[in-house]
C-alpha cells in the first residue's frame, strides 16, 4: 500500500483534542442531562405530595402553585376514616403475599426441574412459559369471569390470586431456571451421595444457596401483583374487596367533582412502600430484570 | 441373581430407552425424567389453566352467539362475530389507535431509555441514587401513574397548565383529556414516564456486558465518539434492544389501565384501544361472542408480534 | 533519537494509591524494552500512560522528542496489543483488521482489502479472515490483535500488554518466538509488559525490573541477570531462583573478609575490588546472593570457599537435578526489604484532588489482580539450591560440601541495594 496513504490515514485522526475548555462544558452538560432525568422521574411525585397536602378549600379555589399554601394532613386522615382506605390496603397485601408465595413455590419446583433434570421437551416448556408473559390480559378476563361466576368465586381472594399468577409465574420460572442452572451440580450430588433424596436435596441444599435469586423473584412478584388493576377491576364487585389500586380509582370517581387531594393522598400511601422497596432492593431488582431479559 | 435383561435395564442408554418403554421404569434416566415432570407440572398446569383454557373458551364463544344481556339468541354464529369486527366501526379504529400508539410510545421509550442507559453507564458519584430515582416510576402501579398524570394534566389543578401559563406558552388552558389529540399526548406521557425506566434498565444491562477494553482499543485505533457508538456500541447492544422492544411492544399493544383511568376511551371513542374495547365487550355489554372474537384476534396479533421478534433475535444470535 | 522518555513520571489514583513513583526510563528508536515485575508493580500503568489511556499525574512523558502528556491516544503514533486481544466480538477478523482504516476514513475499498490481505498473510491468519473472534484460538486471536495494531502502517511505538498471559504454556513459547522475530523484522520501538522473566530475558534488548511503582534495575538481559542492581532483581530473574541469606561482614586486618552466615563462613581473599567494597560494612548485616549455578560439588579446594550441609531433597528435572542442602542460614524475606508505602501519598493535597474531580481529571483506580504461580522474589527456608548434572552419591540425609564460585556471588546491603558492582546505580 502506498506509504503516503498510510501516513495520511494516520493523521486523519488528528485534530480531536481531548483536553481544554470543551471538557468542562461536556461535564456540565452531562450532569444537566442527568438532572433532567431525575427531575422528570421524581417531580410528578412531588406534585402529588403537594396536592395531597392541600385543603379541600384550596382545591375548590382551583389555584396552583409550586408550594402549597396551607398544608394539612386532613386528606390522609380522610382517606383512612371516611373513605376507609385501610380495607383495600389489607386486601392488596393479602393478594400480593399469597400470589407471591404460590409463585415462589411453583416456580422453584419448575425451575429446578427445568435446569437440573433431563425431562424431555425443555425448549417447548420454556417457550410456552415465555408465551405466558406475552398473553393479552383482557383475553383472559371474559372466560375467567364466567368460570368464577359459575364456581361462585367472584369477588373472592382466590379469583384474584389465580389470575395474578399470569404476571408472576412466567417471569419467575424463567428467572429461577436461569439462576438454578448456574449452581454447580456438585452441591446436590454431594448431598445425594450422603443419602438424601432429590427433593430433600432441593430443599436443604439448593434452596439456601439460591436464596438471593429467590429473594429477587419474591420482590419482583410482589411488585407486579401489587400493581394489578385489570383483574381487580374485573373480578371484584364490592368495595370491601377492592384492592388498593382499584380503590384509588373508585375514590376519585364516586364524587361528581374529582377531589384530587384525596386521590393523591391515597396515591402517596400506596406508592411509599413500593418506593422504599425499590430504594433498598434496587440492585437485586435490576439484576433480576436484566438477567431475565438478557438470557 | 440378576438376569442379563435386568442388568441391561440398569444401565441408561439408547437400548435401555427402548426397553424401558416396555418394562418397569427403573432406569435412573426414567426416574429423573419422572421427577422433573412432577416438579414442573404444577406451574405448567396453572399456566395452561389461565391461558390455554381462556383461549379455547374464547375461540368457542367467538363462533357462537353468547350475549348475556340481549334476549338469549344462542346457537352457532359462524363467523358473524368476526365479520362484525370489520364492519362495526369500532374494532378497526381501535386497532389503528392501538397500532399508532404502540409505534410512537415504543419509539419514544427506546430513544429516551437509551439516553438514560448511556448516561448511567459512566461511573460517577451518586450513580446508585440516580439509578434508584429513575427506576421508581416503573415500580409504582400503573394506577398511580395514571392518576398522577391525570392530576398533572388537570386544567385547573395540573402542573402542565401551570407551567405553560408561567412560561407564556400556548395551549395553557387546554382541557387535555377532553381533546382528541391532546388526550393522546397525556396518555403517551403517562405510559412513557412509567415504562422508560424498564427499557433503560434492560439497555443498561446490555451495555455493561460489553467488554471495556474494546473501547480502549477503539480509542487507539482512532475512532471518534460517534464512530465508536455506531460501529461498536449499537451492534453489541442489539440483543438487549430486541428484548426491550419485545416487552415494550407487547405491553403497549395491550395497554388498558391508563386508558380506563384517564380517558375511558373518550372523548367519544377517540382514544379507544383494543384492550378497552375487549373490556367493554365482556363486562359492559356482556357479549362474550363478540368479546371472544376480539380476544382471539388480540392473541393472534400478540403471537405474531412475538414470533417476529423471536425470529429476529434468533437470526441475531447465530450471525 | 529517543523514541520514548519518562522523566520523573508518577501516577496517583483518586484513593491515594501511588501506582508509579517518580520513574525515569528511556527507550531508544527500534529498541525492544521489556517492563518486568510482579502484579501491581505499575508496569501496566506505565504502558497505559505511554498509550494515553491513563493520565500522567506528575512528570513528563516524551514521545519522539515531543511532550505528550496532554496528547489523546489517537494523536500519539502508538499502537497497542491488549492482554486478551480486545477484538471486536461482533466483527469478523477481516472487519476487525479493517476497522482502524475505516475509522480514519480510508475510502478506497480495494486498497483496504489489499492491505488487510497483506497483513493477514504476514501473520499467517488468512484462513481466519471470515470468522468471528469467538471461534478463534488464543494464538490466532493475539495474531489478529497484532495485525490490527500494525494495519495502519508502522507506528512509532508498539505497546504490548502481557500478550501471552492468557495462552496455554505450550503455546506461549511458540508465539513468543514468533513475536520476537516479527518485531525484529519490523524494527519498531516496542514496550512489552510481562511478569514472566523467561519472556523478558529472551525477547528484550533491555529489561526494566519494576517493583511497587519504581524501577529496581534496568539494562540488557545479560547485565540484569549476571550483575543485578538489587536483591529483588536478582531474585526475580533466574530459574531456579537465586539463594539469598543474611550474613555479617567481618574484616580481618589486611588479611581478608569473612562472610559470616552464623553457622558457617566464607573467606574472601584480600586485595580485589570486592574486599574494598565490603570493608565499610564491617560488623554489619548484608544480604548474600548465590545463584545455584555458582555452586558446585566439592572436590576439595580452598577451605574458605566451602560450604557444607545435609541433603534434604534431590529432585529430578529431566535435563538436570536440583538438590537442597540444609545449611542453617537465615533466609531473607524480600517483602520486608526496602518496602515503600504506596498509600496516602502526600504528594497531592486534598484540595487539589477535589478540584480534579470537578474538572474531570479523575479516573477509577485500576484493579490489580493476583496471578497464580507468580514469582514475587521470595526465598523460603534456609536451604541452598544447587544444580547437579547427576545425583550420584548425593542421598538425602547425608552431608556434603559444595564449592562457591566467589566471583559469581552478589552482596547487597540491608536495603537490598547491590554493594559489589562496577556499574553505577541508579541505572537509566
Amino acid at each position: 500500500m502506498n506509504q503516503l496513504t498510510i501516513a495520511a490515514v494516520r493523521s486523519a485522526g488528528a485534530g480531536r483534542r481531548r483536553r481544554g475548555p470543551g471538557q468542562l462544558t461536556r461535564r456540565t452538560g452531562f450532569f444537566s442531562l442527568l438532572a433532567v432525568f431525575v427531575v422528570a422521574s421524581l417531580f410528578p411525585f412531588y406534585w402529588i405530595v403537594i396536592t395531597s397536602l392541600k385543603t379541600p378549600a384550596e382545591i375548590a379555589q382551583g389555584t396552583t402553585s409550586l408550594l402549597p399554601g396551607h398544608m394539612t394532613l386532613s386528606n390522609y386522615i380522610d382517606d383512612f376514616t371516611q373513605q376507609d382506605f385501610i380495607r383495600p390496603l389489607i386486601n392488596s397485601v393479602i393478594v400480593s403475599v399469597s400470589t407471591t408465595v404460590l409463585t415462589v413455590v411453583l416456580a422453584s419446583l419448575a425451575g429446578y426441574a427445568l435446569s437440573r433434570t433431563r425431562i424431555r421437551g425443555k425448549p417447548l416448556i420454556l417457550g410456552f412459559v415465555l408465551v405466558g408473559a406475552f398473553f393479552p390480559l383482557l383475553a383472559m378476563v371474559g372466560p375467567l369471569f364466567i368460570v368464577y361466576r359459575n364456581l361462585g368465586l367472584l369477588n373472592s381472594y382466590p379469583a384474584l390470586i389465580i389470575a395474578c399468577l399470569i404476571y408472576t409465574l412466567p417471569l419467575a420460572v424463567w428467572l429461577l431456571t436461569n439462576y438454578f442452572s448456574q449452581i454447580p451440580r456438585e452441591l446436590e450430588e454431594a448431598a445425594i451421595v450422603d443419602g438424601t433424596t432429590r427433593v430433600q436435596a432441593l430443599r436443604k441444599v439448593i434452596m439456601p444457596v439460591a436464596l438471593p435469586g429467590v429473594f429477587t423473584v419474591t420482590i419482583l412478584s410482589f411488585i407486579l401483583v401489587w400493581n394489578d388493576f385489570t383483574f381487580a377491576l374485573s373480578f371484584m364487585q364490592t368495595p370491601d374487596r377492592y384492592t388498593a389500586p382499584l380503590a384509588i380509582v373508585t375514590l376519585g370517581q364516586s364524587q361528581y367533582q374529582t377531589f384530587y387531594n384525596l386521590i393523591d393522598a391515597a396515591v402517596v400511601i400506596i406508592s411509599l412502600p413500593i418506593a422504599l422497596i425499590v430504594i433498598f432492593a434496587q440492585r437485586r431488582i435490576v439484576s433480576g430484570l436484566t438477567a431475565g431479559a438478557l438470557k | 441373581m440378576t438376569t442379563a435383561r435386568e442388568q441391561r435395564a440398569a444401565i441408561p442408554g439408547p437400548l435401555t430407552r427402548a426397553r424401558a418403554s416396555r418394562g418397569p421404569q427403573r432406569t435412573l434416566l426414567a426416574q429423573d425424567r419422572r421427577l422433573g415432570l412432577w416438579l414442573v407440572a404444577p406451574a405448567v398446569i396453572v399456566l395452561l389453566a389461565i391461558t390455554a383454557y381462556p383461549l379455547a373458551y374464547n375461540l368457542w364463544n367467538s363462533f357462537h352467539h353468547v350475549d348475556y344481556l340481549a334476549p338469549p339468541i344462542g346457537g352457532f354464529a359462524g363467523v358473524s362475530n368476526y365479520a362484525n369486527l370489520f364492519t362495526d366501526h369500532q374494532f378497526l379504529p381501535a386497532f389503528a389507535h392501538t397500532a399508532g400508539f404502540t409505534v410512537v410510545s415504543v419509539a419514544v421509550e427506546t430513544l429516551v431509555g437509551l439516553a438514560i442507559a448511556l448516561a448511567l453507564n459512566k461511573p460517577f458519584r451518586g450513580r446508585g441514587v440516580v439509578r434508584a430515582a429513575v427506576f421508581i416510576p416503573w415500580a409504582v402501579p400503573t394506577v398511580v401513574s395514571a392518576e398522577l398524570w391525570k392530576t398533572m394534566f388537570d386544567p385547573q389543578q395540573g402542573f402542565v397548565n401551570y407551567l405553560l401559563t408561567e412560561l407564556h406558552l400556548p395551549l395553557a388552558s387546554t382541557t387535555w383529556l377532553d381533546g382528541t389529540w391532546t388526550a393522546w399526548i397525556a396518555l403517551l406521557i403517562a405510559d412513557a414516564w412509567r415504562n422508560t425506566p424498564f427499557v433503560a434498565i434492560v439497555l443498561l444491562g446490555g451495555l455493561q456486558v460489553i467488554p471495556r477494553d474494546i473501547y480502549e482499543a477503539a480509542k487507539l485505533d482512532g475512532a471518534s465518539a460517534w464512530q465508536t457508538f455506531r460501529r461498536l456500541t449499537l451492534p453489541l447492544l442489539k440483543p438487549a434492544l430486541i428484548v426491550a422492544l419485545i416487552f415494550r411492544t407487547l405491553s403497549s399493544f395491550m395497554i388498558f389501565d391508563v386508558v380506563y383511568i384517564m380517558t375511558g376511551g373518550g372523548p367519544g371513542t377517540s382514544t379507544n384501544v383494543l384492550s378497552y374495547l375487549n373490556y367493554q365487550a365482556f363486562l359492559t355489554d356482556f357479549d362474550f361472542g363478540y368479546g371472544g372474537a376480539i380476544s382471539v384476534a388480540m392473541i393472534v396479533m400478540a403471537l405474531i408480534i412475538a414470533a417476529v421478534y423471536v425470529r429476529t433475535f434468533r437470526i441475531e444470535q447465530t450471525t | 533519537m529517543t523514541a520514548i522518555a519518562l522523566e520523573g513520571v508518577s501516577k496517583v489514583y483518586d484513593n491515594g494509591l501511588l501506582a508509579v513513583d517518580d520513574v525515569r526510563l528511556k527507550a531508544e528508536n527500534g529498541e525492544f524494552l521489556v517492563l518486568l515485575g510482579p502484579s501491581g508493580c505499575g508496569k501496566t500503568t506505565i504502558l497505559r500512560m505511554i498509550a494515553g489511556l491513563e493520565e500522567v499525574t506528575s512528570g513528563e512523558l516524551w514521545l519522539d522528542g515531543e511532550c505528550a502528556n496532554d496528547l489523546p491516544p489517537w494523536e500519539r503514533n502508538v499502537a497497542m496489543v491488549f492482554q486478551d486481544g480486545a477484538l471486536y466480538p461482533h466483527l469478523t477478523v477481516r472487519e476487525n483488521l479493517a476497522f482502524p482504516l475505516l475509522v480514519a476514513g480510508a475510502a478506497e475499498k480495494g486498497l483496504v482489502d489489499a492491505r488487510v490481505q497483506e497483513i493477514a498473510h504476514g501473520l499467517g491468519i488468512e484462513d481466519t479472515l471470515d470468522r468471528r473472534p469467538a471461534l478463534l484460538s488464543g494464538g490466532e486471536r493475539q495474531r489478529v490483535a497484532i495485525g490490527r495494531a500494525l494495519i495502519r502502517g508502522q507506528p512509532a511505538v508498539l505497546l504490548m500488554d502481557e500478550p501471552l498471559a492468557s495462552l496455554d504454556v505450550a503455546l506461549r513459547s511458540t508465539l513468543r518466538a514468533e513475536i520476537g522475530s516479527l518485531i525484529r523484522s519490523l524494527n519498531v520501538t516496542t514496550v512489552y509488559v510481562t511478569h514472566d522473566q523467561v519472556e523478558a530475558l529472551s525477547l528484550a534488548d533491555r529489561v526494566a525490573v519494576l517493583r511497587d511503582g519504581a524501577v529496581e534495575d534496568v539494562g540488557s538481559p545479560a547485565r540484569v541477570y549476571q550483575d543485578p542492581a538489587t536483591a529483588f532483581s536478582a531474585a526475580f530473574l533466574g530459574s531456579p531462583p537465586v539463594n539469598l541469606a543474611w550474613a555479617t561482614i567481618w574484616e580481618v586486618n589486611g588479611n581478608g573478609i569473612i562472610v559470616d552466615f552464623g553457622t558457617q563462613q566464607l573467606e574472601l581473599p584480600w586485595g580485589d575490588g570486592l574486599s574494598e567494597a565490603l570493608t565499610p560494612y564491617h560488623g554489619q548485616p548484608v544480604i548474600v546472593g548465590i545463584r545455584p549455578e555458582a555452586l558446585t560439588r566439592s572436590t576439595g579446594g580452598a577451605h574458605g570457599t566451602l560450604l557444607h550441609g545435609t541433603v534434604s531433597s534431590v529432585d529430578y528435572h529431566g535435563h538436570e537435578w536440583l538438590a537442597r542442602l540444609e545449611v542453617g542460614f537465615r533466609p531473607v524475606e524480600l517483602d520486608t526489604v526496602r518496602t515503600r508505602s504506596r498509600r496516602w501519598t502526600s504528594q497531592h493535597p486534598t484540595a487539589k484532588r477535589r478540584l480534579r474531580f470537578v474538572t474531570g481529571k479523575t479516573q477509577a483506580p485500576a484493579v490489580i489482580p493476583k496471578r497464580r504461580g507468580e514469582r514475587r522474589g521470595e526465598h523460603r527456608g534456609a536451604n541452598l539450591l544447587i544444580r547437579l548434572d547427576s545425583p550420584s552419591g548425593w542421598t538425602v540425609g547425608h552431608e556434603f560440601h559444595v564449592t562457591v564460585d566467589l566471583p559469581h556471588i552478589y552482596f547487597f546491603d540491608a536495603d537490598g541495594i547491590r554493594i559489589d558492582t562496577n556499574s553505577s546505580f541508579p541505572r537509566y
